[in-house]
């Protein structure tokens, strides 16, 4: 039957999105006429505030650009401008700043998984209706967010904009007594991460099947954080240095946020795409437990994103038990640099998909130019033709209120990097 | 855990930086001095969100400053307590829902501490006021006495 109603559905304004952002929508005819999802970021002017900044100063800066993966951006930061200077990170360092990420991203997914996707999946507008009935499962994020921020405040001073990383290692190495009490907290918190996995893939997930672009590090004997080779599952496998040569950012017209493409085509980076393209990285016992969820990956159901999400939880507990178990003060927790002219490339995984830097420095080491590529960013071109996808397969014929809560849910679970995402849609409806 | 923990909240700029003001105030007060660490604990926090939740755990009363927006005069001393935020009809501090939302879910996962107060001042609409040092100290006086009188309560006990 074909639909001839005629819907327009304008978000104007997402609330409790950083930037602002909105979302248009209009069905014409059973078909989607128009979809623009608009993201401002004001991320990116912080590329014009690091020109003539010391690189001393870049870690703290770009800490800013995020209160929720402020790790993300030092990590890309201090990969790209040590690249600059010559020097290559191992040892404590190397496995420390591992350990930190493993916090962010513990604590980024805890409250995604548990705040923000659960209610949609539980069908509760949202996590306070929720946690009426569900105290246990709110109780369960805010523990594990809290363990995550406990890591990240370990080595970065403070869990929001920590300022613990330096170009080159750390300023601080907490003390052994410090981390024996956190590997047992992250012991504990084993069985209950382990749980978070069969928790989300016993979740009523829609069974969405899409065919889409997956991104993501690799490396070659991990699952990839800070270091790796860029691959797509379409056969892509670059060094980050090469970025450029199939990524192109673009402005579009309804958007003053970036939009990415890879070869002309969106992409999804993410926990799934990270998931989709390194599964094989995660050791064995994360691997008995996904096989024993019944869970496939590659997966091409977008809602599995949740999934992937609690499976990196389980993971960086796992991984930071292992970098800290045999912890030990550093002679020093840095590697001294010395600044030169030059231009570099980070690119690590930040808790929603690779995040892409580039500096140009000059020879007392002050930035000249810088480039910051977020993975929100990235996605947006993919959300965009996820909605169009999702919605349609959900059927257009549906009403305002059942399209507009799918719409969310497919946005949501992409946990793009607006702050509080959930429910962030206000809906105006213009029938003709 | 003391069992009274003072946070102030807020980004540490502008107008939003008054939890962190108040706290800093707190922290040089004589009569509190004494208190910290072992009865009392204050610190400033950024937008803390989610976190609040532990940062409260354990204690017994549990202190949030913040710049307020209810409809009242600039400048005004204004003390919330868990009913006023469940009831608030709108926003009750510059973070939208953040602080509110979070003592909501606190509350319906238990984990609230038996006691909580909001303390701050009222900002009005103008987002560009600014609290003068008579409106701050004002504010020190009644969130010291609160303390004062929750010890002496607790101690009679």
């Amino acid at each position: 039957m074909t639909d001839s109603r005629e819907v327009h559905i304008n978000v104007p304004v997402m609330a409790r999105v950083e930037g602002g952002g909105a979302l248009a929508l209009t069905i014409r005819d059973g078909r989607i006429d128009m979809l623009k999802l608009q993201i401002f970021e004001p991320p990116r002017l912080f590329e014009k505030f690091l020109e003539e900044r010391n690189y001393e100063e870049v870690p703290d800066i770009v800490a800013r650009i995020c209160g929720i993966c402020p790790v993300a951006y030092q990590m890309s930061a201090v990969h790209a401008l040590e690249s600059v200077f010559g020097i290559s990170i191992d040892g404590w360092v190397r496995d420390m700043r591992r350990v930190l990420y493993c916090g962010e991203w513990i604590e980024s997914h805890a409250l995604h998984i548990h705040l923000l996707a659960a209610p949609d999946f539980l069908g509760f507008p949202n996590a306070i209706a929720m946690a009426e009935q569900h105290a246990d499962i709110v109780r369960r994020g805010l523990r594990l967010q809290a363990l995550g921020n406990r890591l990240m405040h370990l080595f970065g001073g403070r869990s929001v904009h920590p300022v613990g990383v330096r170009v080159g290692g750390f300023h601080h190495a907490p003390s052994p007594e410090e981390v024996a009490t956190v590997v047992h907290e992250l012991r504990a918190a084993l069985p209950e991460a382990e749980a978070l996995v069969y928790w989300t893939a016993s979740l009523d997930l829609p069974d969405d099947e899409q065919s889409f672009t997956c991104v993501a590090l690799r490396h070659p004997g991990e699952y990839p954080m800070n270091e790796g080779r860029l691959v797509s599952s379409g056969g892509l496998d670059i060094d980050i240095e090469n970025f450029d040569s199939h990524f192109a950012e673009l402005h579009v017209r309804h958007s003053t946020a970036l939009h990415a493409l890879l070869d002309g085509r969106p992409y999804l980076v993410g926990p799934l795409a990270r998931i989709n393209l390194n599964c094989d990285r995660l050791p064995e016992s994360v691997r008995r437990v996904i096989a024993a969820t019944g869970v496939r990956f590659p997966s091409g159901n977008m809602f599995h994103s949740v999934i992937a999400r609690a499976v990196e939880v389980f993971y960086a507990l796992l991984e930071a038990i292992r970098l800290l178990e045999n912890y030990a003060l550093p002679k020093r927790p840095f590697v001294p640099v010395t600044p030169r002219a030059g231009s570099g490339t980070g690119c690590t995984e930040a808790p929603r998909g690779i995040l892409w830097h580039r500096y140009t420095l000059n020879g007392e080491g002050f930035i000249q130019s810088a480039r910051i590529v977020p993975p929100t960013s990235q996605n947006q071109a993919r959300i965009e033709e996820d909605l169009r996808v999702s919605l349609e397969s959900y059927g257009l014929d549906r009403n305002e209120q059942e399209l507009r809560l799918r719409g969310e849910t497919v946005i949501r679970n992409y946990d793009p990097c607006i702050s509080c995402s959930t429910h962030f849609l206000r809906i105006r409806v213009d029938r003709q | 855990m003391s069992p009274v923990i003072v946070i102030g909240v807020g980004s540490p700029f502008g107008i939003d930086r008054l939890g962190w003001d108040i706290v800093r105030l707190l922290q040089q007060h004589g009569a509190l001095k004494p208190l910290v660490p072992d009865t009392l604990t204050m610190e400033s926090a950024d937008r803390p969100g989610t976190r609040l939740v532990a940062m409260m755990k354990g204690a017994e009363f549990a202190i949030i400053i913040d710049v307020v927006q209810s409809g009242m005069e600039a400048g005004t001393v204004v003390q919330l307590n868990q009913d006023d935020i469940h009831n608030a009809p709108h926003q009750v501090s510059v973070h939208g829902f953040g602080v509110a939302d979070v003592i909501m879910l606190a509350d319906k996962t238990g984990d609230l501490p038996p006691r909580l107060n909001i303390f701050g001042l009222e900002m009005g609409q103008d987002t560009d006021w600014t609290p003068t040092q008579i409106q701050k100290n004002k504010l020190v006086d009644v969130i010291v006495n609160e303390i004062r009188e929750f010890l002496a309560a607790r101690a009679d006990e």
